[in-house]
């Protein structure tokens, strides 16, 4: 991975998991910044790992009022620190308005762009992101708030806990696509480990982000709900 | 239909649509802004209405007027909105108009905060407005439940003409969890021959939906109507999931996600040799109080569990009047409990402490 990354994509598209097992994996050989640029979503999002950060030794930037009772779309001025540290993971805001913050850092990226990498995340199971046309549309709008082109694809579709193979190799056909469409090639393949084993075979090599689940409590994975 | 990965928010306004809403009046407020968002998206494509109103009070009156025609009309809110709405809440009840109110509660009182809360119990079963009316209040403990409850709550609110609320702490409309939108049979539901939709040929008599009783008699006779209405809702349309009850010596009472937890919570009491059952209320509104009353003459305690300072506790007391010890562990602020709190205050009931 270059020395930049950032992560951008819908709601729901894994952005903060991606991040959050990034920055795991290159704190083992570099020293490493997580920058939590959501300004829009208030619940499941990477400052709410902060202790586990923290024992793995990566600095947090997270907007100050996030996790707390207050709804203020506002950015640390510590955010440039990212661009002096090792290497920086950029998880974004899961729609246009929320990504247009990374926009404002543009110079900052220009700056480094050959060590940046935009990467844009896609669940072709998350709703009105399940065709090729509205995944296009989306990631145009969010690349262009973000100012950047994306570089590549991150296909990490997905149903939560009930996730298969199938699922993941429907999401690559739809990349297939967006990628035919848009000339941006699918980078990565996202999934848990047993997911990403079984779809390897029809893979075609893509190199594998295996994703170990953090920001969902224990009590949330059954459904007690009877039908 | 393909299952697909949705929040909580984004499944209720979807099912809305599939189940035949077609106008949606409502202001932002975190955290439930999804249901907003995605209406604005999706009504146009179904050739629905959606309107941001200009202030709450201003969208629960849009609710009135739409569903006094005859329109499948629905409004989301969180905390302090639904308090804005409670003037209106009130005359649609009065008015017995048909519509679905959505609250994801926030942590309150006050502007409180964006965390999630069941601070808003005693606000939705007990009233909440002026007068002796009641909604029907469903409390969905995961997303699929949801975006059910929602198809289900439309049809009851037609059947009955009544307003139905969807009271989901703000963890229902933040998580995500895979869908499957089935298609909803529906019930069997009369024609609107009160929805106020012009007079055309005059073949009928005038139709007025108004909630304004000047004659004492007229005004007795409208609560005599409401008052069966809610006898026959109790009747018909009380829910409620037992969860490992049958041999348990100990019951949680808890609705909404904090149900999950206390499941969790209860496996682990069983792990430690302690029987432990779950009793789920889906209705909060009418309030399962034989399920309550039942599990009284075999427990011997009863642990209430709910994001607020104790609120469904007094309706689970009154349920089991007195037949059982019932204690209550709650968190404020934001903060969810956990399993193992839960299994603290479990033990502390054993001992008597």
């Amino acid at each position: 991975m270059k020395r930049f990354n950032i992560f951008a994509g819908n709601y729901g598209s894994g952005k903060t998991e991606i991040s959050l097992n990034t920055a795991l994996e290159l704190v083992k050989s570099r020293k490493t910044t997580l920058v939590d640029m959501d300004v829009v979503n208030p619940y499941f999002r990477s400052a709410e790992s902060e202790k586990l950060l923290a024992d793995h030794g990566i600095r947090l930037i997270a907007p100050p009022y996030a996790n707390t009772n207050v709804d203020v779309p506002v950015l640390s001025a510590e955010v440039m620190a990212a661009f002096e540290s090792e290497t920086a993971v950029f998880d974004a805001g899961g729609d246009p308005v929320g990504a247009a913050a990374l926009g404002g850092l543009l110079a900052q990226f220009n700056a480094h762009r050959d060590e940046t990498m935009l990467y844009y995340v896609v669940n072709a199971r998350r709703p009105l992101q399940q065709t090729v046309p509205e995944i296009i549309e989306m990631m145009e709008q969010i690349s262009a708030r973000i100012r950047l082109r994306v570089d590549g694809l991150i296909n990490n579709t997905n149903l939560g806990r009930e996730t298969t193979a199938a699922d993941l190799a429907h999401g690559q056909e739809i990349c297939l696509e967006v990628s035919r469409k848009t000339g941006v090639p699918i980078s990565y393949l996202a999934g848990k480990p047993e997911i990403l084993e079984a779809f390897r075979p029809q893979g075609g090599g893509i190199p594998e982000i295996p994703l170990a689940i953090y920001t969902f409590p224990d009590w949330l994975v059954d459904d007690i709900h009877e039908k | 239909m393909a299952k697909v990965l949705m929040k909580g928010n984004e499944a209720i306004a979807e099912a809305a649509i599939k189940a035949g809403c077609t106008h949606f009046f409502g202001y932002p407020i975190t955290p439930q802004n999804q249901i907003p968002e995605y209406m604005s998206k999706r009504m146009p494509q179904v050739g629905g209405t959606f309107i941001q109103a200009e202030s709450e009070v201003s969208a629960i009156n849009m609710v009135y007027g739409a569903a006094g025609a005859g329109a499948r009309a629905m409004t989301s809110s969180s905390s302090p909105g639904i308090s804005l709405k409670q003037e209106g809440i009130s005359y649609i009840a009065c008015a017995q108009l048909p519509c679905l109110i959505v609250n994801i509660i926030r942590s309150g009182p006050g502007l409180g905060g964006i965390l999630p809360s069941q601070g808003d119990y005693f606000q939705a079963t007990k009233g909440g407005g002026h007068g002796d009316y009641h909604l029907v209040v469903l409390a969905p403990s995961s997303v699929q439940e949801a975006a059910d409850l929602v198809a289900e709550g439309f049809d009851i609110a037609d059947q009955y003409r009544i307003p139905v609320m969807i009271l989901g702490d703000g963890m229902i409309g933040q998580m995500m969890e895979p869908v499957e939108f089935k298609e909803h049979e529906g019930r069997k539901l009369p024609e609107k021959t009160w929805a106020a939709n012009g007079w055309k040929d005059k073949s009928h008599p005038r139709r007025i939906v108004n909630s304004l009783y000047i004659e004492a008699e007229a005004m007795e006779e409208v609560n005599c109507q409401l008052q069966e209405k809610y006898a026959e809702i109790t009747k018909n349309e009380t829910r409620v999931q037992e969860i490992m009850t049958d041999d348990a010596e100990y019951i949680i009472a808890a609705f909404g996600t904090t149900a999950r937890i206390a499941k969790n919570a209860a496996l682990k009491a069983r792990e430690m040799g302690i029987k432990v059952g779950v009793i789920r209320p889906v209705t909060l509104w009418p309030f399962p109080t034989e399920a309550f009353s039942k599990a009284a003459d075999k427990a011997k305690g009863i642990l209430c569990v709910e994001m607020n300072t104790g609120q469904m506790i007094e309706d689970v007391r009154l349920a089991v009047n007195g037949k059982v010890p019932v204690e209550f562990y709650g968190t404020t602020g934001g903060f969810v409990p956990t399993p193992a709190a839960v299994v603290e205050a479990l033990e502390k009931l054993k001992e008597g402490r």
